[in-house]
């Protein structure tokens, strides 16, 4: 079995890079290169520049401002009209105008409108509480408590934080497209039906093309690793992911190809796969998110798992955790693609 | 052993018994449940070193039955036993004795020749032959580094048939082994097929060429809509459905003399006489008592024209 699953991967591995599939992987792998060192900033703005009319004699509230103690830069403008065209300049900027004496008696807020409830009312919250301190009221103290205390890990600049995503999404979505391809093209061919004359297994045969899968995702990595974050990684952890995620996912792909008899009638159910394995990421972006079938998906420990593997944390656990699951994804989705295999395209090819 | 000679082993019951390679029962298959079956209640059995031709038109249940023969399709209806295994249950092992050479030449188009033969060629568990030999055997030594997509459809076909062979196959399945080949290419395919039952494996052809199967075939089987309507030696076919008749030339009203250029005088007539009417044969021995005979051949049926008569219905 051994001999011919290493055939079996060498003939795909020839086929995958004749077809050009290793070329687009490649160019993929380029554009996200271009696109992390180039594109996404290494950090984001996070918060509201203000532009600040203070028409109070001390201008005190522009002063806070101005010092950065208000929570967000500040910009003076002394006209109705500056602060429009300050506000007209800028996407994100909020309007401040301040009235009254020795301290603010009318303020007015001005919003772009694309602001948020919880924005407006965490900024409205902040302005009140810097009124009262200029009023002499001292701000309430509060006690804090943490229920899963962890390590303050230093924080990835934000382009190289989205490579778990980026790695992900490439490496191993689109190898589910690229299997179901490989497959299509050789019922088309009708050198499956040759293959199944053969003393060649369905398990092997299925199994040689999740490899081949892997190895293209290892491709994709290698490449969009070494030339953003660099070679000084934990290359073990992360290849390993990546080669079992993607061999994984790929069994996943290869059940439920074989229930289509053409490539177009399986692409539109491939699309909706990847949309699927593909929503866990938003729990990537807000660790809240997360409703128990995110975890029950393959994709959803393995982001926080290239996450532990690019930016380790002391988290060895959500590795680990990632590297069962895909394990137990393989146990029971390879038995099924042979089932299927078996059973639907064969049949039909035959 | 000649083409046109018949195995004195086939045929006979003993031969059946002691090396029966492909044993056939009550064999029926249908692609859909209300619809006529492809194949139709067929029974025979195939002795080894035979060559045995499955002959029909398209549409026949040619196809249908090699594919339930080599495992691609499974067993309906009846008992299939290929080379001692029951193919409801193909194992690696059968696989690892028979050999298949498509209709249609499905190779590996981004591969080379040679890769597509020495890819294969790792998939058996026995002794496999030298690809490079193979590929020397059917005319393509010199594109064998060419991916298969640059190859004409004929060199395609040729590189299935030598795939078929790449494990020196005990039984060797060949579906229409000279569709679109030239007539080089077909003599040579006529002659590894000989060279194969030579060596001892059993051949068992599907085609609609008439021309190769009784150049090939110990036995031939008609198929029609999924029945088989006769089977036999294509000699005992000729004979049994054909008219045994003769063709003669002769000159009529020229007395016998010698005209000029050496040739009989009168006029050149040809009659064709049948050999089992009483009427005709006294025809033919006046013809030859007159000594005015110029040429006598024998006209057998062809299996086409026997496969008409069989069958009502042509090849096409």
């Amino acid at each position: 079995m051994g001999r011919r699953l290493l055939s079996l991967l060498a003939k795909d591995l020839k086929v995958v890079t004749r077809n050009h599939y290793l070329t687009v992987v490649v160019g993929l792998a380029l554009v996200y290169v271009l696109a992390i060192n180039f594109v996404i900033p290494a950090q984001l703005a996070t918060s509201a520049e203000v532009v600040v009319w203070d028409q109070t004699p001390g201008q005190a509230m522009l002063k806070l401002y101005q010092t950065g103690a208000g929570g967000a830069s500040g910009a003076a403008v002394d006209s109705e009209t500056a602060s429009a065209e300050a506000l007209q300049a800028g996407d994100t900027r909020l309007g401040l105008h301040i009235e009254g004496g020795d301290l603010p008696e009318r303020i007015t807020v001005t919003y772009q409108g694309y602001e948020n409830e919880q924005t407006r009312h965490l900024f409205e919250t902040t302005l009140r509480a810097q009124v009262a301190a200029l009023a002499g009221s001292p701000p309430p103290v509060f006690e804090t408590d943490v229920l899963r205390p962890t390590q303050p890990a230093e924080r990835p600049p934000f382009n190289f934080s989205l490579l778990p995503v980026f790695i992900f999404s490439e490496a191993v979505m689109v190898g589910i497209l690229l299997v179901a391809a490989l497959l299509y093209s050789e019922k088309d061919e009708g050198t499956l039906r040759a293959y199944r004359v053969s003393p060649g297994g369905e398990f092997e045969y299925l199994l040689a093309k999740s490899l081949a899968m892997g190895v293209l995702g290892v491709v994709f990595t290698v490449i969009v690793t070494a030339l953003t974050v660099g070679l000084r990684v934990a290359w073990g952890p992360i290849l390993g992911l990546v080669f079992l995620a993607a061999a994984a996912m790929t069994i996943i792909a290869l059940v439920i190809a074989n229930l289509f008899k053409t490539i177009s009638q399986f692409i539109l159910t491939g699309l909706v796969i990847t949309i699927v394995f593909g929503l866990p990421v938003a729990g990537y972006f807000a660790p809240s998110l997360g409703p128990w079938w995110f975890k029950v998906l393959p994709s959803y420990p393995l982001v926080f798992a290239l996450r532990e593997a690019y930016f380790p944390t002391g988290n060895t656990a959500a590795i680990a955790g990632a590297v069962w699951q895909m394990l137990a994804t393989l146990a029971i989705a390879l038995p099924l693609a042979v089932l299927a295999f078996r059973r639907q395209l064969v049949g039909r090819d035959a | 052993m000649s083409s046109d000679m018949v195995s004195p082993r086939v045929g006979s019951e003993e031969v059946y018994r002691v090396s029966t390679v492909i044993d056939v029962r009550e064999l029926r298959h249908s692609y859909s449940r209300a619809g006529k079956p492809a194949v139709d209640g067929i029974s025979f059995r195939v002795a080894q070193s035979e060559v045995f031709g499955f002959l029909g038109p398209n549409g026949a249940g040619k196809s249908t039955t090699q594919k339930i023969l080599t495992g691609l399709l499974p067993v309906q209806e009846g008992e299939v036993k290929v080379a001692g295994h029951d193919i409801r249950h193909p194992t690696g092992e059968f696989f690892n004795l028979i050999g298949v050479s498509f209709e249609t030449p499905n190779v590996y188009l981004k591969l080379t020749g040679l890769e597509n033969l020495r890819f294969f060629a790792s998939l058996y568990d026995g002794p496999t032959a030298d690809p490079v030999e193979l590929l020397r055997r059917v005319g393509l030594e010199d594109a064998a580094n060419r991916r298969a997509a640059t190859y004409s459809k004929g060199m395609r076909q040729r590189l299935v048939l030598a795939r078929s062979l790449i494990n020196h196959p005990r039984l060797w399945f060949l579906d229409e082994p000279t569709g679109g080949l030239d007539p080089t290419a077909t003599q040579w395919v006529l002659d590894l097929v000989r060279e194969q039952r030579d060596r001892g494996a059993t051949v068992f052809l599907t085609t609609h060429n008439m021309f190769v199967a009784d150049a090939l075939c110990d036995r031939v089987a008609f198929l029609n809509e999924g029945r088989i309507a006769a089977l036999d030696t294509p000699r005992s076919l000729k004979l049994g459905y054909g008219e045994r008749v003769v063709v003669v030339e002769y000159r009529a009203g020229g007395g016998g003399d010698v005209g000029e250029g050496g040739g009989y005088g009168g006029q050149l007539r040809r009659e064709t006489l049948s050999m089992t009417s009483e009427s005709e044969r006294r025809r033919l021995e006046e013809l030859v008592a007159a000594g005015h005979l110029e040429t006598v051949h024998s006209q057998e049926a062809t299996l086409e024209e026997v496969f008409i008569k069989v069958t009502g219905r042509g090849l096409a």
